[in-house]
Order: structure tokens, then sequence, then C-alpha cells
């Protein structure tokens, strides 16, 4: 064998590997600091939702924040259906679905904010990425808050707090990136 | 006896308890007071009730303390106003507000600890309108009007602020501070509507609620001109020159905080100015020993006066040996900073001024430079640390060779980029500086505050109280302080300047005797002589 061609092989391989790790170490760094920042942000939570999406192995901040963001947006669409399913379930209260289409309501609200942000973090207007992102953070808390009070919370708080945590992550590599 | 042996306390003599009482803060003749309540103006005279215990000089068997007063510094003590005397209330009296009708007609809302440790709300009213002095009170039948939601915690559920009108309803709104402890140990308000004080809706949703922040406890809420220099009635309209603070105190850390935002009353929702300076993570009324502070309409001189309590930072043996604990603040007008847009700005009443005996002024007093630069107040050592700026300021309670003394300063902090900030500090450090003086026995801190920049302040200094206000009341630190030997004859005040490297010119000092208020309890004499 070409001992030349092995070892360009070999090389180019340590290369890639190399550029790899330093990507996935990003995804490691940045849930380092926002979990330093917000203490209701899990590191492992962080780490696990930003590496189930294939495009976090090469990201960049800027990648990271906009994968962050595209999970707010999909975190609030999937409880924007199961608040649906809550709503037409006969074991569930009449007062109580008025609580849940409000949510519904707070919901709707969060996936346009957490889509506008996405959109702002690709053309490069961080600021208006962050004000959008508190807002699709503050929603699902104005819902838990909600039905904190008729002490139903049980039934979303959860979702709730997920879907802020992940604007919340959004947020924090936005951030660094102003 | 054997009971408080674990850290040895300071040998106090009578004569220095003594001298730690006020001459013109309110406080009852003896035993504990806490939480400033329902204060408000009623047919010609100012009601001042207020958390008691009329057997100790600690926290217990809260009852309601009343005084009066014509001028906001002249009070009277009357009899307890409410006492824990139904199952509602049978483990106290606790705080609440009053609301004053368009008709005139006052209706008390306050918080009851149930025989069972729950709290719930409950309605008072006076059991003769006609009375100014408001002696006598009746417990409504229908008590308690409020219990806790089903997801509140029965010990997350206290103290309602006055009401405000809404309307396009035609009803009132009050708000009751709670926490989500779900997961986020959030500090909420809760809004109820009422139309006649006895039966309540709550609204869906919170006024508002902050992440991490705990328990929201006297919660206050109020709006504010944003361009002229009055106070607004609690009804207010909202609209372009009104905003709304929401003010909570922080059961976590003790200390009250407020924000400035918008209110709209159709979605009862109050927003922030600046989130980052949100309730509970903002800014303070009071940097240094202040709490339960709440706040009520004076439509009289048409200001906002706010009450502040201000405990003890000694330790509790010595308040039962002394007899009494904590005071109230000198009541202080709160305005809208029209210059920065972003805070409050409080000043003790005016009427305080009537105190004014004699009074010296001095102008262009030169202090040379005497150098380490302090970051801030905690790391800075107090005011006996030296940097190229300061800190610079008034000795206050110092005795001739300054052993003891209170320090009230300023320090300019250079930062990197070449721009300064200012801090505004009291430094307890050395305000009691006997050898024999043991640190467990006290509590000294140092306060302080960023503070943008640097006019008018006014210090009032009273016994083992000192209240200051920095730039037109910008920044207030209250403090505490229990001096040994700068007492009676024995207290000096000293101008200083520890920086190292600049000179500075007090440009005008004005000093003032203050009388005393003579507090005393009302009598029939006073009601003829004063009217």
């Amino acid at each position: 064998m070409d001992t030349s061609k092995v070892l360009l092989i070999l090389i180019s391989l340590a290369i890639l590997l190399q550029s790899l790790e330093l990507a996935d170490a990003s995804v490691q760094d940045e849930c380092k600091i926002v979990a330093a920042a917000d203490p209701n942000v899990d590191y492992n939570f962080c780490v696990t939702s930003l590496q189930d999406d294939p495009r976090s192995g090469s990201a960049d901040a800027k990648g990271l924040a906009i994968i962050a963001a595209d999970l707010t947006v999909a975190s609030a669409t999937s409880t924007l259906s199961k608040i649906e399913k809550l709503v037409g379930d006969s074991k569930i209260d009449s007062p109580t679905k008025g609580l849940l289409n409000q949510c519904s309501s707070f919901y709707k609200d969060a996936v346009t904010a957490a889509s506008g942000a996405v959109k702002a973090i690709g053309s490069g207007s961080m600021g208006d990425a962050k004000k959008q992102l508190t807002e699709a953070g503050d929603k699902p808390q104005d819902c838990d808050n909600l039905l904190f009070e008729a002490g139903k919370n049980d039934l979303l708080t959860k979702e709730d707090n997920d879907c802020t945590n992940l604007a919340s992550i959004a947020q924090h590599i936005v951030a660094k990136l102003q | 006896m054997g009971l408080l042996r674990s850290s040895p306390s300071y040998p106090w003599t009578n004569s220095m308890l003594l001298w730690q009482r006020t001459a013109f803060h309110f406080q009852p003749q003896k035993n504990w007071m806490n939480d400033p309540n329902g204060p408000t103006y009623y047919r010609g005279w100012y009601h001042l009730f207020y958390q008691y215990n009329p057997a100790s000089a600690v926290w217990g068997n809260i009852t309601w303390g009343h005084a009066v007063s014509l001028d906001l510094v002249h009070w009277f003590y009357l009899p307890i106003a409410m006492v824990p005397d139904h199952w509602y209330d049978a483990n106290g009296v606790w705080t609440g507000s009053a609301t004053i009708l368009p008709d005139g007609r006052l209706a008390m809302l306050y918080t009851g600890s149930t025989a069972e440790l729950v709290q719930v709300q409950n309605l008072a009213f006076p059991a003769d309108q006609d009375d100014p002095l408001l002696l006598t009170w009746v417990k409504s039948e229908s008590n308690p009007v409020l219990v806790p939601p089903p997801g509140i915690a029965p010990k997350d559920f206290r103290d309602p602020t006055t009401a405000w009108y809404v309307p396009s309803e035609s009803a009132w709104r009050i708000a009751i501070g709670s926490k989500n402890d779900s997961q986020r140990h959030a500090g909420i308000a809760l809004v109820y509507r009422t139309s006649d004080f006895l039966s309540y809706e709550l609204l869906p949703g919170v006024l508002h609620s902050v992440a991490g922040t705990g328990m929201w406890e006297c919660v206050d809420f109020y709006p504010v001109s944003t361009e002229s220099a009055t106070g607004l009635d609690t009804s207010a309209a909202t609209g372009p020159g009104v905003k709304h603070v929401l003010k909570a105190s922080m059961d976590d850390d003790r200390n009250d905080y407020y924000a400035i935002g918008t209110y709209e009353a159709a979605t009862n929702a109050w927003v922030p100015d600046d989130p980052e300076k949100d309730v509970g993570i903002g800014l303070r009324y009071d940097y240094g020993m202040f709490y339960a502070s709440k706040t009520f309409y004076d439509p009289v001189k048409q200001r906002r006066v706010l009450w502040g309590w201000i405990g003890e930072t000694d330790s509790e043996r010595t308040d039962l040996r002394k007899g009494w604990a904590s005071l109230q603040t000198i009541p202080r007008t709160v305005l809208f900073d029209q210059q920065t847009g972003s805070n409050l700005l409080q000043w003790p009443v005016d009427d305080v001024e009537t105190l004014r005996s004699g009074s010296q002024e001095f102008s262009n007093i030169s202090i040379p430079a005497g150098s380490v630069v302090p970051l801030d107040c905690s790391t800075s050592g107090g005011a006996a640390g030296r940097g190229v700026l300061g800190p610079f300021g008034l000795l206050v309670l110092a005795d001739d060779d300054l052993s003891e003394q209170t320090a009230v300063y300023f320090y300019f902090v250079r930062s990197t980029d070449g721009s300064i900030s200012t801090h505004f500090c009291h430094d307890e450090l050395r305000h009691a500086c006997h050898p024999a003086l043991l640190a467990a026995d006290i509590v000294k801190r140092v306060y302080g505050s960023l503070v943008p920049v640097l006019d008018g302040e006014t210090l009032s200094v009273d016994h083992s109280v000192i209240e200051s206000f920095a730039q037109g009341g910008r920044t207030c630190i209250t403090s505490r302080v229990y001096p040994t030997s700068a007492t009676y004859g024995g207290g000096r005040l000293f101008l200083f300047n520890n920086a190292t490297g600049v000179d500075v010119t007090a440009k005008s000092l004005k000093i003032w005797q203050m009388g005393s208020a003579f507090i005393r309890p009302f009598s029939e004499h006073d009601s003829v002589s004063l009217h």
C-alpha cells in the first residue's frame, strides 16, 4: 500500500473527527453557560434537547440559537395539540376547559413569537430575537399561573416549563451573539 | 433565663438603652411593632394602624395598634383598634389596607390567621362612621370574605391592597400576593373583583409574576403621574400621563422592591417598563433596614405617602430588656422621577420641618485629600477604606475621639472605560465600638447602592435611627445605630474625606436641630385644643 495515501486518509479522518468534537463541545459549552445563568434550566435537559436535532453536530453558536428557537416552536405547537385533546376530554370540567382555552391562546402567541425569533436570528436582528424569545418564554408561564390559581396546573406544568426553558436556552445563546 | 446563654450580650446600661428611643419617628410607648397597616386620611385626621404585640417586645399576639395625627408628624396614641377575637383571626390580626369609597365610607380589608393557621381575608369597618378618630371597629358578619383559592397554599395568601375602581365594570379590584412554587418559585399577585367588598371573584391569570422571587408579602399597587409632581388617587384613570408602580416585600430576602410599568385594566395585566429591573430583582425603595412598606393617597396635600417598618438590628434579648422594638420611617412622599423616567423619588414629608428649632449654615468647606479603590460597598471595608475618589461624607453620632461613628458617605468608582459611577452608603461597622462589645450582639452592615449623579441630599438623625436620601430621593438608606458613648451630649458631627487623590468641597451644608414630636396618648384636651 502506498503509505503516503494511507497517511493522507488517516490525517483527513483525524481532522474530521477533531472538528466534530469541537462542534459538539459547543453544545456543552453553551449549555454550561445557560444553566449557570438560569437556575431553572437543567444542563442535561439543555444538552439532550439540542443534540436531538441532527444539525447540532455542525452548528455554530448562531446555528444553535436557531435550533433552540425551533425547538421552542415545536414544543409550543405540540402543547397546543395536547391542550386541544384536553378540551375535548369529557373528564375535564367546564371551568377548567375555559382556562385551557385561554392557555391555547397563550401558546398560539408563543408559537408566533418563537417563529419570529427564528427569522430574526437568521437575519441577524438579535435585539428583536431577544424580545420575541422573552415573550415566547413568558406565555407558557401565564398558562401555568392561570391553571395554578385553579389548582389544575398539574395538567400542563411540565410542558409549560419545558417550553419556557427552551426559550430561555435560545435567549441566552442569542445574548452572547449580541 | 437559661435560654439565651449561647452568645454573651453587650452590657448595655439603662441610660444607653433609654437614649435609643426616638424623638420624631413613630413608635408605641413600649412592646413590639411591625408592618404599618391601613394608613389613611379620614375626616381631618391621618390614621396609622400597625402590627402590635401588647404583651411583649417580640412578635406575637398580633393586634392592630392605632394612632392619629393632624400632620403626619405629631402622633397621638389611641386604644387598640382590633384584637384576635374571632376564629378567623384567632392567630393574629395581620396586615391590611383601607379603601375610602366615593361616599366617604371606609372599608378595611385585612388578613386573619385563623385558629387553624389558614390565611384568610376579612372585612372590618368603623362602628361609627361619623367618629373622625375611628376608635371602634366592627368585623363583618360575612367574614372571612376570602379564603385561599384552590391552587394557593393556605399560608401563601395575605396582605390585601387598597382597592382601585374600574369604571367600565362598576367594580373594585384588590391584589393579594402569593407564590407559585410548582416549578419556578415565582412570586405572584392575584387580583379579585368586587362590587360590595363582601363577595369576590378571582380574575383569571395573575397581575404579574416573577420567577425566582418567592412569596410576595405586602403587595402595593398604585398610579403615579409621569407629568406632574403630585400624587394620584389609587383609582386615578389610566392614560398617557400615568404609570403604575407594583411593589412587593420579598419574604425570601426581607427587602421591599418596586417596578414601574403600564397597567391595562381590561386584560388585568401590568407590564414592567424594564423587565431586567422587574419586581423582586430590580429597584428597592430603601437599601437599609426597611420592610413591609405601604402607601396611601393624601387628598389634602395631593401626595402619595409611604410608610415603612424599621426593625431593630440589636438582639432579641436586648429588645426584651429595653422593653420595645421597631420604628416606623418618617412618612415619605413618593413621586415619579421625571428626569430619569425609570425610578421613584422619596423625601420625608415637609411637615417634619415644623420640628426644626435652631440651625447652622456652612458653605464652601474645603476637605483636603487624605488612597485603594473599593469596588462596591460590601467589599470596600466601609468608610475607613481609602480610594482616589472617596469615600467622603458625614460622620454622625460620633464621639470626640471618633472611636464611635456612623458614616453616611459617597464614593466614586472610575471604570475601565473612563466613566464614573457614584455609590452612596451607610457604614455601621464602627457605630458602637466599646472594647467589650461582641459582634454577635448586633448586626452590622455596609449598605450601598449605585447612584447615577450627585446633588441634593438630606439626612435625618434621630437617636438610634438614621434615614438618608441621596440625589433628591433617588436612593434611600435607613440604618439603626446603638452607640454607647456618642449619646446625650457626647454626639458630634464631622465631615470627612478619605480620598487620597481629590479634595472635596462641601458647597453648602445646613444643620437643623430637631425638636421632639411629643408622641403621646390622645386626650380629650387635645381634641379641644387642636381644633
